[in-house]
């Protein structure tokens, strides 16, 4: 049976410990399934420390430890947290070794869920952070792509901050860009974006409409390669989907940089611009399956009848 | 009976930051200082009895006010100078400016413009050294503002929960910018509260030297020995000069100089000057004074960081 994306991280965080004299910080790391199966069940004198409830504080005691060098892995167990726990994070580990050339290398673990979850754990937060130089940011999703994402880490000596998804932890699987000789459209997508837009891909299949699917995992950097702008070249178009807000967000930020690299129209789609209730009708959630579908076809309509009337 | 030597060491550092203070004051005008500055005139006497009692491998984590403590600490002198003035042989190449200085060759692990956040750092430094085994001390340094932060609350009690090496340096003197401290805390009680966290906490009144120093090497060692975690000092002090800026504020009204004018008279620096002797006590002075005229010959000569300096230390490409 393959490794899920929760089994890796665990698996890593335990030789991490055990080999590396890294640490592990969180709140209620032990309190409820060890943060969805991730961390492994071992005590503070193997490196694991249960932080009192600081959300401004906690953060600030990893990035001490990080700059003892433990390579700390910081964990934030609901994403939308960071908009308290970014203080220390973004004011200091990702200033540091620009402004005083002394490195902080911090793992965060940033961990995203969604449905029902209310107005602040919900979802993704992952573009607040890439607005702060000093901090790159990657948003994986299967196995292969969180242990590619840690060994950037321990090769590098700077923070790094990890867009988990509850959705991936399952995940025992890889996903393969999805690149067809004359798609009709090119989608782009992130974090449990990702899953959705599969979903929607197969349905505008049914229909007749070829979509091609790019995997994001590197959101900062972020990589502009061969294969998307070929991708978004030949179809004409293309959408990135995220599942963090769309105004200001990481969606609207990519479909800018590979617009312009491109040379086509690259849209975004994100979640909507108002606070998620805990009630289903109030949900804030990942752009479902049917509105991705919706959004593409709102879009090739109106190329077609762009066509029509602006001659190329 | 004090020994001399004790003397003229805590006499030279502080007469050592006042007259850099002074000169920064004096320059700053000129604009060739690139960044704001946060004087420590006044208040120098709780960073050199402190620090008197630490050892170089201790270390220290400071607030935007920090020059004092970076110089008591044994930060360099040229380096900070430099730093000030924007140049390249800055101790931060010139991207950090005064609130940020740091010497970590020296145990000055950094400080930051935002109240109370390096009293995390601290804790966390303090934590990770506890878990290795060092023996270094870690001191967190911060204002009475700090005290009213989430920040500051959440460390202590992790500290005193894991009972860290650490003591924490209150250096209140009377204001967050602008405020008074009895306009911010209904109690003026700080250790009490301190005290309710499970750790030792105690006032040092009045700028006192001697006191600060003493209760310092007791905590510091006592610390070091592992017994028993962190300690607190609230240190009452008292600011001289502008919040921000080189100039004096009486005239915007927030305070007076009748409330300034007991600090100024009780000031430390001129208290130790009379206990030396004065062919001493001269020699002491020339020789800080050829080092700072030194210094800011330093920063005046040093180059501006090149255009491709804003692109180093950055992160590398995944």
């Amino acid at each position: 049976m393959a490794r899920t994306v929760a089994q890796t991280i665990k698996d890593v965080t335990r030789k991490h410990l055990e080999e590396n004299q890294g640490l592990f910080l969180g709140q209620c790391v032990a309190a409820v399934g060890w943060i969805g199966g991730t961390v492994p069940e071992m005590t503070e004198q193997e490196g694991i420390v249960e932080l009192p409830a600081a959300d401004v504080a906690g953060p600030g005691i990893a990035v001490g430890a990080a700059l003892v060098g433990r390579r700390p892995i910081f964990t934030i167990r609901y994403q939308g947290f960071m908009w308290y726990n970014a203080a220390s994070l973004l004011n200091y580990a990702a200033k540091s070794k620009e402004m005083w050339g002394i490195p902080c290398p911090i793992f965060v673990r940033a961990i995203a869920m969604e449905g029902g979850v209310g107005p602040v754990a919900s979802n993704c937060h992952h573009g607040m952070v890439m607005r702060m130089p000093g901090m790159p940011v990657a948003a994986p999703m299967t196995p292969e792509e969180w242990l590619s994402v840690w060994d950037w880490f321990m090769s590098h000596d700077d923070p790094l901050y990890v867009s988990e998804h509850r959705r991936s932890f399952l995940i025992d699987y890889e996903m393969e860009p999805r690149i067809h000789r004359r798609a009709d459209f090119s989608l782009l997508a992130i974090s449990a974006a990702r899953l959705n837009a599969l979903e929607a891909v197969k349905l505008l299949e049914k229909e007749g409409i070829v979509c091609d699917l790019i995997h994001l995992l590197w959101l900062k950097p972020f990589p502009v390669t061969p294969v998307m702008l070929e991708s978004l070249r030949s179809a004409g178009q293309g959408l990135v989907v995220d599942s963090d807000f769309e105004i200001a967000g990481a969606s609207r930020s990519i479909a800018y940089e590979l617009m312009h690299a491109a040379g086509v129209p690259v849209h975004a789609l994100g979640l909507e611009d108002r606070t998620s209730g805990f009630a289903p009708q109030c949900d804030n959630p990942t752009p479902p399956v049917g509105k991705i579908v919706r959004r593409v076809k709102e879009l090739l309509t109106s190329r077609s009848s762009l066509k029509k009337v602006v001659p190329t | 009976m004090r020994e001399q030597a004790f003397l003229e060491r805590l006499y030279r550092s502080l007469f050592r930051i006042r007259r850099v203070e002074e000169e920064i004051a004096e320059v700053y005008p000129a604009d060739k200082i690139q960044s704001p500055i946060h004087l420590s005139i006044g208040q120098e006497a709780i960073s050199v009895g402190v620090c008197e009692a630490l050892r170089p491998e201790d270390v220290v984590f400071g607030s935007y006010r920090s020059h004092a403590l970076y110089l008591a600490k044994g930060g360099d002198l040229k380096g900070m100078i430099a730093e000030l003035y924007g140049k390249a042989t800055g101790v931060a190449k010139g991207k950090a400016g005064s609130m940020h200085l740091i010497d970590a060759a020296h145990g000055v692990m950094g400080a930051s413009a935002v109240v109370a956040t390096t009293i995390p750092l601290a804790v966390g430094y303090a934590y990770a050294c506890q878990a290795q085994g060092k023996k270094s001390v870690v001191v967190s340094f911060f204002g009475d503002g700090a005290v009213e932060e989430g920040a500051f609350h959440e460390s202590v009690n992790f500290a005193a929960v894991k009972k860290l090496p650490i003591l924490f340096i209150c250096e209140n003197n009377g204001y967050a910018i602008l405020s008074p401290q009895k306009n911010r805390q209904a109690l003026d009680n700080i250790p009490e509260r301190i005290r309710a966290y499970g750790m030792p906490a105690e006032r040092i009144e009045a700028n006192d030297l001697f006191q600060t120093y003493d209760r310092s090497k007791e905590a510091v060692d006592r610390i070091r020995q592992g017994k028993g975690g962190p300690h607190f000092l609230e240190c009452r002090t008292y600011r001289w000069r502008d919040h921000v800026g080189p100039g004096e504020d009486f005239h915007l009204g927030y305070r007076t100089r009748a409330e300034a004018e007991p600090w100024m008279a009780g000031d430390p620096l001129a208290q130790m000057s009379a206990m030396l002797e004065p062919s001493a006590r001269q020699r002491l002075e020339q020789e800080v004074k050829a080092e700072i005229h030194e210094a800011f010959e330093f920063a005046e000569q040093s180059p501006f960081p090149d255009h491709e300096e804003l692109y180093t230390d950055v992160f590398r490409e995944p």
